[in-house]
């Protein structure tokens, strides 16, 4: 389940084997958000083409899986494609879904121009479109980077076709100093051609005379009365909190993309039940070295499994892929396992330097909307534990309907999960019955 | 170039774009407004995710700008709240 890096790297595996494989995907073609790419162009990653036109796998795009229940004759997926359920049942499960951005609110946060950095990274690479003229790039992590570079680079190619074109990035601001590296001391070390990827980088923004601005974020967002255009305060942010010293600014722009990182998508792994720990705050899918779940027959990989980024999606792919075929044990999987392990340290020590303040809603006096689909702000949701009883994301949602609307608590469950960690008391694990949009007349058949 | 109507305005579009990608290009961004407080919401999370960027295709609600191929045979209204 799921045709990004870690799916495609087991489907590779699995492949060069005589086992017949489906792989489902929710989206028109594979890739996953990281090799996301155009209709029209080839597919980003070299070393996987043949695995796509491979005859031993079979392609479900477009389909979108909302049950599955484990027998004993095999684990039955329902999924959804062209309007019709799919009934199928296999021996091996593969969970490779991935992960949602996670975005943090902020006043403002709503209005028309504000958007993830993913969206503006897909709107740059998938449809050759720079939204605005006047950009900010804000929020906390890694992903801020290959965000910044596809736009530095369409941006130069839309003054070169079009001299007339004034397309800027006015503002790019991180949360965390960058002496918070030193907490990542033993992944750099591990990791050496991390620190190049990094030099190269900010020698590019150099080179464009633009800079990161470190320990800063943006508290609040107002229209103003010209066309579009938003005016943004942005606040030194030390520990935890906003702080005055020294002064904040504030700035015109258009287009905002912001980004505090990502959050495992377990919309699957909940539907299975499968047994969850938290790592750096994050809720994330328990697997062992051989990315076996808490369930027979499941195996999980990629970000449900701790955020990583793609290169460790490949490895716990095929990992995975290995333990399937009954090669946990051989020496082509034991090689994968210490790299995976020298990544995964890097990965860890980037969550402790990028870790999203869990008091970010207390960054403005002002309310803010948290959950986007049912219009429930902040101030509500701690209402509904400090005067109504709740003591969960579950039992906020009940009285709020915080996470009740159209997408399903995806954009808004990490945010709350924060809120009721502050202000709760019972479990904030999340748990849904039911994995997607799905009519009446197809559960009732 | 080939259009899609939004509302009453002809929208141009290229081959293999979304609908939100067309409508942005053209300068709009109110996709849609919201149940509670007529809130104008745009394309958000851009990969299908967030429903925020949803609108009213040949009469259907809830369809998501973001995932949807522009298409001459489309006829788009912005969605007011469920309609």
């Amino acid at each position: 389940m799921g045709a990004g890096p870690a799916g495609l790297a087991a489907a590779r595996i699995l492949s060069e084997h005589s086992v017949s494989v489906d792989v489902f995907d929710q989206y028109p073609r594979a890739g996953g958000q990281y090799w996301r790419h155009a209709k029209n162009e080839p597919f980003p990653a070299e070393s996987f083409k043949t695995t796509l036109t491979s005859s031993r796998l079979n392609w479900l795009f477009e389909c979108s899986i909302w049950q599955i229940e484990s027998e004993k004759s095999g684990h039955t997926i329902y999924a959804i494609q062209n309007g019709r359920t799919i009934e199928r049942t296999y021996d091996a499960l593969l969970i490779a879904t991935g992960a949602i951005e996670r975005p943090l609110p902020i006043p403002g946060w709503t209005l028309p121009g504000v958007m993830t950095a993913g969206a503006l990274q897909s709107l740059i690479k998938g449809q050759g479109l720079i939204p605005g003229e006047r950009i900010v790039v804000a929020g906390s992590g890694p992903f801020l980077f290959p965000v910044i570079e596809s736009l530095q680079k369409s941006i130069q190619q839309s003054s070169s076709s079009n001299p007339s074109s004034d397309i800027r990035i006015v503002g790019i601001f991180e949360a965390r100093k960058l002496s918070r590296w030193l907490l990542n001391s033993v992944g750099l070390l591990l990791n050496p051609e991390k620190v190049i990827d990094a030099m190269r980088f900010l020698i590019n923004l150099k080179r464009e005379k633009l800079r990161v601005t470190t320990g800063r974020v943006i508290t609040s967002i107002k229209d103003t009365n010209s066309k579009n255009v938003k005016r943004i305060s942005v606040m030194p942010l030390k520990g935890e909190k906003v702080s005055n010293n020294p002064t904040g600014q504030e700035l015109d722009c258009d287009v905002i993309a912001i980004s505090y990182g990502f959050t495992p998508d377990l919309t699957i792994p909940s539907i299975l039940k499968l047994k969850t720990v938290n790592k750096e705050d994050d809720e994330i899918v328990m697997v062992d070295s051989n990315q076996r779940s808490s369930k027979l027959g499941v195996w999980a990989a990629g970000e449900i499994t701790g955020i990583g980024g793609h290169e460790i999606a490949i490895r716990e792919g095929e990992i995975a892929a290995l333990d399937i075929l009954g090669k946990g044990g051989s020496l082509t999987s034991a090689i994968r396992k210490i790299d995976r392990w020298r990544k995964q340290i890097f990965a860890t020590g980037l969550a402790r330097v990028y870790k999203v303040s869990k008091r970010w809603f207390e960054w403005n006096a002002d309310d803010v909307v948290v959950c986007r689909c049912e219009e429930v702000s902040r101030d509500e949701i701690i209402n509904s534990f400090r005067e109504l009883g709740a003591d969960s994301v579950r039992t906020s949602k009940l009285f709020t309907r915080a996470g009740m609307g159209m997408c399903q608590g995806r954009l808004c469950h990490r945010n709350v999960q924060d809120i009721a960690r502050v202000f709760g008391s019972e479990s904030t694990k999340i748990s849904r019955p039911i994995g997607g949009a799905v009519t009446l007349g197809e559960l009732s058949d | 170039m080939k259009h899609f109507k939004f509302d009453d305005e002809n929208i141009p579009f290229h081959d293999g774009e979304s609908v939100a990608a067309a409508l942005l290009r053209a300068g709009k961004w109110r996709f849609r407004e919201t149940r509670k407080t007529k809130e104008d919401r745009s394309l958000f999370c851009g990969i299908g995710h967030c429903f925020d960027c949803i609108v009213v295709v040949n009469g259907e609600i809830n369809q998501r700008a973001c995932l949807l191929e522009a298409d001459e045979k489309l006829s788009i209204r912005k969605q007011l709240g469920v309609n």
